[in-house]
């Protein structure tokens, strides 16, 4: 009886780990399975997926800009923008991995466009993650090589 | 008569009608040849067909098209034949021809079905049909003649009597007018309201529309939204080429077709992402093709970025902007490759 018991609490664990097991981003590889399961991201805020993107931000693209109420869509890069714009002759399937987070607002990208040539607009900063990280996530998508 | 029978965006078969004194017979017919002639005359620029290369006064009409800018000039026949029993017994048969000249070798469809399989052999390779085109440089002779009528349009009063109407709304939406062709002579609509960001569906009662014109509140360019709108007034209507977009600071964009089966290809190919929500209906580039325009108004010009997309995914429409003198240039990006693979953009406009 003793056995019994041990054996079922140990399934339940097993089973309770298995069911809340969230998908992870261990490595630039992984932006696929975020891509595949974005439903366990989708309607929750952008703080939740950063949570569990373990792979160093190293770029981003906000579109037109990282104002929390302009801000339509951000890329997410895991190299630096000048490293990703070495493969500008690529088409965009075959450049570096990059994932992009979608927010439903602005859909007509009204205001002012960020320029790559301002730091603010293409790095990723902890206050970018304070200001942003509330948004909702309204859909996801990766492209790219990997 | 003939009706071609598509299945799957592609003609199948050809439903004949023939009238033999006071009754009409009709049959199918799946000749190669036959199919391949109607396919070819769809994916067409109808601009380009000539009535007939030996009787028409080919060479006056088409000397100011073609062969001033070009020193070649490349004319090929397609013929389609099809013979139906007569009343007597006897077979009739029946020819008809087009025939397509342009400044360049001409490119057509050799092989009709392969089957079912949805890919087609164009002699150079096999790929999904229809060919998503990538284009290196912009061709600016392709935009030439189209630039040339939204020039026109937009010297003569009609144009200045929209133009004054709209920005005097001054109501911080935009506003549009259609402008048609009725009985030769250019009429326009009163001016219609949209949204903040968008004007969608200018509607008018023209028979005709050949263009139309609205105003951005602020200093964007045409949008996608404003690309794929003019696609679908084009489809529907056959001379509707041109679409005005005037800025806050009075910078003139014009949207031109320049290759209306290229913008078919492109549409099937890129078909646009509808948004809907309660400020209405958002139309923009599907995502590979979001992303790399997205990139270019980050790193370079938000016109440059859409004519570039325009251009390279050959498209069939332009972007144009208006010069000092009043004239509409196709915005050109020619690029070229640092040795570390970055690109360098270049914004020019084409020649007059």
């Amino acid at each position: 009886m003793k056995n019994l018991v041990k054996h079922l609490t140990m399934i339940s664990i097993f089973i309770f780990n298995f069911s809340c097991a969230q998908t992870t981003m261990r490595s630039v590889a992984d932006a696929k399975k975020i891509d595949v399961n974005k439903n366990e991201f989708i309607g929750k805020p952008l703080s939740f997926l950063l949570s569990k993107m373990n792979v160093e931000i190293k770029s981003t693209l906000p579109a037109p800009n990282k104002n929390r109420n302009e801000i339509n869509r951000i890329t997410f890069r895991f190299i630096n923008d000048y490293e990703y714009r070495k493969n500008s002759s690529k088409q965009i399937k075959d450049r570096p991995t990059q994932l992009t987070v979608v927010f439903n607002q602005n859909w007509d990208f009204n205001g002012i466009v960020c320029k790559n040539t301002d730091p603010n607009c293409n790095n990723w900063t902890k206050e970018d993650e304070k200001n942003l990280g509330g948004l909702i996530v309204y859909d996801i998508y990766v492209l790219g090589k990997e | 008569m003939t009706v071609p029978l598509k299945k799957n965006g592609r003609i199948k078969e050809l439903l004949i009608f023939v009238r033999i004194k006071n009754k009409v017979y009709f049959n199918f017919n799946k000749d190669e040849e036959n199919l391949e002639f109607f396919e070819n005359y769809y994916l067409l620029n109808k601009k380009d067909i000539v009535p007939d290369y030996k009787t028409s006064d080919f060479k006056k009409n088409l000397t100011a098209k073609f062969l001033a800018k070009s020193s070649s000039l490349y004319c090929e026949t397609r013929y389609y034949d099809y013979s139906y029993l007569s009343s007597d017994g006897g077979v009739t048969f029946v020819r008809t021809s087009f025939q397509i000249c342009g400044s360049k070798p001409l490119h057509y469809i050799p092989t009709v079905d392969d089957g079912g399989a949805d890919n087609r052999d164009y002699g150079g390779g096999s790929f999904d049909y229809p060919e998503p085109a990538v284009k290196e440089e912009m061709d600016c002779e392709d935009a030439k003649i189209p630039s040339e009528i939204a020039t026109n349009i937009s010297k003569g009063t009609k144009y200045t009597v929209a133009k004054i109407a709209i920005i005097g709304m001054n109501n911080g939406v935009e506003n549009g007018v259609v402008f048609g062709n009725v009985n030769g002579n250019l009429e326009i609509t009163g001016v219609q309201t949209g949204g903040s960001s968008s004007i969608e569906n200018l509607t008018s009662s023209f028979s005709d529309p050949v263009a139309d014109l609205h105003n951005h509140p602020n200093s964007n360019p045409p949008s996608p939204g404003d690309f794929y709108s003019l696609i679908n007034a084009r489809n529907n209507h056959s001379n509707y080429n041109t679409r005005y977009v005037i800025t806050q600071d009075g910078t003139t964009y014009a949207l031109i077709v320049t290759d209306p089966s290229a913008m078919n290809i492109f549409l099937q190919n890129y078909p646009p992402s509808i948004i809907l929500d309660a400020n209405g209906k958002h139309v923009n580039f599907p995502n590979e093709l979001l992303q790399e325009w997205s990139e270019l108004r980050n790193s370079f010009s938000l016109s440059g970025a859409l004519a570039f997309i325009l251009n390279k995914y050959n498209s069939g429409i332009a972007l144009t902007k208006m010069d000092s003198a009043g004239n509409f240039r196709a915005i050109n990006i020619p690029t070229t490759q640092n040795a570390d693979g970055t690109t360098n953009y270049a914004f020019t406009l084409c020649p007059n």
